[in-house]
């Protein structure tokens, strides 16, 4: 190619280079092509599942986990910071390594597990025991809470007839909709003696559709699977006036 | 020079502006004004977390085209929502006690027609480009203000919080967080605090090299000075609405073009400040050694216990705001043993404010 031409494609490939992210940035207003995620996109379902497998496989996790009873609390992408503080400067700076959380509770010993694969070498790389005050419940600690509740009849004469008809809210459901559902918390006592100081408990709440909130709640302990009624309040807090 | 060798300088330069961190409806990439030739900018990375409902995961700051983007945050989370109850209990940790999910948003949340658009599929995030109000006005000079927002809502059991992070035209970052939807069932009608907590890694022009300055007003007589003062070690400040205190921090390197340094100042949006008998709501603002490991706000008193140098290092704020919601009718009522009713929308924030990063005055005309 003569040298003048090759001078007018070299300006020319720049200067597309440099056009592209305009078009690029109006693209990504639109649904992610599919493609690798970004080094800072959240995980991918695939991600998600191959982390659950590295970790589940590293020997580290499994003597944590031990045999009996546990539960898989979450999986998320964590970002690590780069070596060299040069490359936290750089807007485009591209970590190497996809990285991705688990956090799991071990109901016997009331421990929490907490690991970190690494996605991209598929390996697990850490792996301990985190205090089970760090460890959230999550709907399938809810789920269970309202199966042992449903059994009481304490809870089932609390909520009459349509005891049966309760199901856990649905965290993706656009509306509060016709069904009765129920919302949970987690219960942090801190009284010594009491159960839930140490345990984990969760206080349900029952809403049905049509009237609200009944004021009256359960209080169930996952651990030895009781359950309490607790009779709501329609006071409020003293006045003290001047 | 030959082609190859102008090729080997154009590529990467190139190959580095279309990659980018994070990428489809990760990124909010912002020019300002939303219509017109670029002023300034913000490219700012989130994600929608298990524990921490919608996080910033990296957000920079340009403010003109010809200048280079500037890190301002490596991470932003709300680290904690602790809800104590009058009576003394229940005493909540809404976000590290349960992991809750964000509720969906719709175009009924997100409408369109004010600038709004949703995030996802299903949509948990909505993104707002809006007007802020005034910008600045002298006499019949006047420039109106704008922000790109993300919010979201996490569903914690009978609540609502709304997390929201707001980034302006002008460089400043904010963070609010609402309180809505409905009373703790069990006892609508007892006051309660809710209680915020912001873990904000900054990192002014990347790290390490960051430092906190604690900035206090004061008067004698007529008058009034301003007090800086370096925080050595690990630590927290309690906000005194007298001395206006800002938390202020700065980069050892990043000065603007008259030679200032460029700093960003924290400062509270509070309606009140709790003091309540949990060791890590003594104070309104801590500062850490940046660890990787030390995510939780209620455990942010025996991090900073270890007293290790910050400064010049990679730092963390800790930002703690309140909300005391004291029951009124407008919440809800009893029907019976049930409660009706939606407690409307109560806010608690900070303002980052960026001071000497511009060289003069930005968005004139």
């Amino acid at each position: 190619m003569p040298t003048r031409d090759l001078r007018w494609f070299e300006l020319f490939l720049a200067l597309a280079l440099i056009a592209w992210p305009a078009g690029c940035q109006k693209r990504q207003q639109r649904p992610p092509v599919a493609g690798p995620p970004a080094p800072l996109d959240a995980l991918t379902p695939a991600e998600r599942q191959l982390a659950e497998q590295l970790i589940r496989a590293d020997p580290g996790v499994l003597k944590l986990l031990g045999s009996g009873r546990s539960r898989l609390i979450y999986i998320d992408m964590i970002a690590v910071k780069p070596d060299s503080p040069e490359a936290s400067r750089e807007p485009n700076a591209l970590p190497k390594t996809r990285y991705a959380e688990a956090v799991f509770y071990r109901f016997d010993g009331d421990i929490g597990v907490r690991a970190v694969a690494d996605l991209t070498n598929k390996r697990t790389i850490e792996s301990g025991e985190v205090e089970s005050n760090t460890v959230p419940l999550n709907n399938e600690d809810l789920t269970e809470a309202l199966a042992l509740a449903l059994q009481d009849q304490k809870v089932v004469s609390m909520l009459g007839p349509e005891a049966q008809s309760f199901r856990v809210a649905d965290p993706a459901a656009r509306a509060k909709g016709p069904a009765n559902v129920v919302r949970g918390l987690r219960v942090n006592s801190l009284d010594q003696n009491d159960p839930c100081y140490r345990r984990r408990c969760v206080q349900l709440f029952f809403q049905s559709s049509n009237k609200g909130y009944l004021i009256d709640s359960a209080v169930v302990d996952l651990s030895t699977r009781r359950t309490d009624v607790v009779k709501g309040s329609m006071e409020g807090p003293h006045h003290e006036d001047d | 020079m030959k082609m190859t060798d102008r090729l080997a300088i154009l590529l990467p330069l190139a190959a580095r502006a279309v990659l980018g961190q994070c990428s489809g409806i990760y990124l909010v990439d912002q020019p300002f004004p939303v219509s017109g030739p670029e002023e300034t900018r913000w490219r700012i990375c989130w994600q929608e977390q298990a524990r921490n409902g919608l996080m910033i995961t990296s957000a920079f700051f340009r403010k003109s085209p010809a200048s280079p983007f500037v890190r301002i945050l490596w991470d932003a989370r709300i680290s904690e929502i602790f809800v104590p109850y009058h009576d003394g209990s229940p005493r909540y940790f809404d976000v590290t006690n349960f992991s809750f999910s964000l509720v969906p948003v719709s175009n009924q949340d997100c409408p369109a027609s004010g600038g709004g658009a949703t995030l996802g599929s299903p949509a948990h995030v909505c993104r707002e480009v809006r007007d802020r109000g005034l910008a600045w006005k002298d006499y019949g000079n006047v420039r109106r203000g704008q922000e790109v927002s993300l919010w979201a809502a996490l569903g914690a059991g009978n609540y609502n919080y709304v997390m929201e992070w707001t980034f302006r035209d002008d460089g400043v970052f904010m963070g609010r967080v609402g309180a809505t939807a409905v009373n703790l069932p069990s006892k609508p009608l007892m006051t309660h605090v809710h209680n915020p907590i912001w873990r904000l890694d900054i990192d002014l022009d990347g790290f390490p090299g960051d430092s906190a300055t604690w900035v206090s007003h004061s008067e004698s007589g007529p008058l009034g000075a301003d007090t800086f003062s370096l925080a050595a070690q690990e630590t927290g400040f309690k906000w005194n609405a007298e001395q206006f205190n800002i938390l202020q921090i700065s980069d050892a390197n990043l000065k603007n073009s008259r030679g200032d340094a460029s700093t960003y100042m924290l400062m509270p949006i509070p309606s009140g400040m709790s003091r309540h008998q949990e060791a890590f709501t003594a104070n309104d603002f801590w500062v850490t050694r940046y660890n990787s490991a030390e995510l939780n706000a209620k455990d942010v008193n025996v991090y900073a216990s270890n007293l290790q140098p910050i400064a010049g290092q990679d730092i963390v704020v800790w930002y703690k705001g309140s909300l005391h919601h004291f029951p009124r009718d407008e919440d809800g009522e009893f029907v019976d043993r049930y409660w009706k009713g939606e407690a409307h929308v109560m806010w608690t924030g900070f303002m980052m404010m960026p001071h000497n990063l511009f060289d003069r005055t930005p968005l004139v005309p």
